[in-house]
């Protein structure tokens, strides 16, 4: 029996933060992708958008958003997470992601989902349903995170492989 | 009638590396449960995720919020938001640990008798690592065939401790029968 | 250790038709996860994809959805559908090579005992109707599910390279 969901790479941001956490050289062997962020920005604000892109380039996407009080839908020029926490949320705090790339190896563009959420000792925070667009048939061979500001210290990612046979 | 794919390429079987893991699994028995714990979490998982099917017992009809504790913390040490679709329309709603002595996963249907359950699935990151507060995210619903919400919920649990215990604490109502609740581990 | 998360089946469309049903399917999971990765061939910006237990369609199948459409929030409730609404993906008037994603969950499928409940999410990012939403909904039946068929809804097929796979998930 192969192996089905598999942990294929994770890091882990040291002291000093880190402006991007990527996942390269992947093999195309599995036949999904998912991948689990727990994360928190160092930008200045209460929340921190996840920015996410394929083998170095970006897509679009929409959410659906909660933010506490309101439910805003937006659309994007670029995959979004809404949103991880950020430097002045609750300290210790951190956002919670999970990315969904199904048939990441295949020649069709590639569609996501996104499932994030920011977390405050507030009202306020972001929460998102997240539908990603990656308009290119080659195959993703890598997975670009950013955020605003850079990645704090302790932040996670996870990449998992799925294979369907 | 559908096209059938003929065939079922694979069973349960042993002897496979796989970085998602069954921990522990809870069902309810005849004459329902107040509340379900996990206890003696192991360490040595990443993150985990909770798959619930459940339904609460009353002797009326309606919907009543889950909640989850964690290392038996019963204080106003919670925070939680929801993103709520409810048939007509969508909202949002958030509360600071003021107000929270446990984290919310969601709404469940309660009736004297039916059989329509409510499912949630919950995910805690990196939920045993002690430099970091603990962050839920659940998504889940009931539909009772005429009323039900769909939610987003997340929580976090203003506590750096490494999550050993998990609790669905009594509530209002009790956990009917055939409610299951199923705990597994990812590593990473 | 025995898996816990297990590929079942899978099926790939060649664009010739618009539903596959999984049958025969084991008692022995817990839940049943499903993911359809694909693009409708009808001429509109999207196509509802449905599934269909048991070979049921008869009307018993409600739903809850919560929908984003890149402008605005909505939440919608069906009932007396005769299939389970999981969500949208492109269809033919959508931007060429567009595909979209459904994760479907079946909790505890294979009980007797209740009715059986779905939560689904969609992703579906055509610019003219996009659509991210997540959806529970329910199948009045307490019978053990062994078929799960996915279909367009209404017209039209999936176009070939469309993928449709179901997990088991298996409890302790």
């Amino acid at each position: 029996m192969p192996d089905t969901f598999v942990k294929i790479a994770s890091v882990t941001v040291g002291s000093g933060g880190a402006s991007s956490i990527d996942f390269t050289s992947i093999p195309s062997t599995y036949t999904d992708l998912v991948v689990k962020v727990s994360g928190r920005a160092t930008y200045a604000g209460t929340t921190g958008t996840l920015y996410v892109a394929l083998n170095g380039s970006s897509g679009t996407s929409i959410a659906l958003m909660g933010t506490g009080s309101g439910v805003p839908s937006a659309s994007y020029s670029g995959i979004y997470g809404r949103d991880l926490s950020a430097a002045t949320s609750t300290a210790n705090t951190f956002g919670s992601a999970d990315i969904y790339i199904p048939n990441y190896a295949g020649s069709n563009y590639k569609s996501l989902s996104l499932d994030t959420t920011s977390e405050n000792n507030a009202t306020a925070i972001y929460q998102s349903l997240v539908a990603g667009l990656w308009s290119n048939t080659a195959a993703v061979t890598s997975v670009n995170l950013t955020t605003d500001g850079n990645f704090a210290q302790y932040s996670t990612a996870v990449l998992y492989g799925i294979k369907n046979s | 009638m559908l096209n059938t794919l003929a065939g079922i390429i694979a069973s349960s079987g042993g002897g496979v590396s796989t970085s998602y893991e069954s921990i522990a699994t809870v069902t309810v028995g005849a004459g329902g449960s107040s509340s379900v714990s996990f206890t003696s979490i192991p360490s040595t998982y990443t993150h985990l995720q909770l798959r619930v099917l459940a339904q609460y017992n009353d002797t009326g009809a309606g919907f009543g919020s889950m909640s989850l504790q964690f290392n038996s913390d019963t204080g106003n040490n919670y925070t939680r938001h929801d993103l709520i679709g409810d048939g007509s329309s969508a909202s949002a709603t958030g509360s600071g640990t003021a107000s929270n002595t446990s984290a919310n996963i969601g709404r469940f249907y309660f009736t004297p008798s039916s059989s329509i359950f409510g499912v949630a699935v919950v995910d805690i990151l990196d939920y045993a690592n002690t430099n970091k507060y603990k962050t839920v995210r659940a998504l889940g619903g009931t539909d009772a065939n005429g009323s039900g919400e769909v939610r987003l919920n997340s929580s976090v649990w203003v506590n750096t401790a490494a999550i050993s215990t998990i609790t669905i604490p009594a509530s209002t109502y009790n956990l009917k029968q055939y409610s299951q609740i199923a705990l597994y581990g990812l590593k990473g | 250790m025995a898996s816990t998360y297990t590929p079942i089946a899978t099926h790939t469309f060649n664009g010739s038709t618009s539903d596959i049903e999984f049958t025969s399917i084991p008692s022995t999971y817990t839940d049943i996860v499903a993911v359809l990765n694909g693009r409708g061939a009808y001429a509109a910006g999207t196509v509802l994809i449905q599934s269909y237990l048991n070979n049921d369609f008869t009307t018993v199948y409600s739903m809850t959805t919560l929908r984003g459409n890149g402008s605005s929030a909505s939440s919608a409730r069906s009932t007396g559908f005769s299939g389970l609404p999981l969500g949208y993906i492109p269809g033919a008037n959508a931007t060429s090579g567009m595909f979209g994603t459904i994760i479907a969950h079946f909790q505890n499928y294979s009980n007797s005992t209740t009715f059986k409940t779905a939560l689904s999410r969609g992703n579906n990012t055509d610019g003219q109707t996009a659509a991210v939403d997540a959806t529970v909904g329910l199948y009045r039946s307490t019978s053990a599910i062994t078929r799960i068929g996915f279909a367009t809804y209404g017209v039209g097929n999936l176009v070939s390279g469309s993928t449709v796979t179901i997990y088991g998930v298996k409890s302790a």
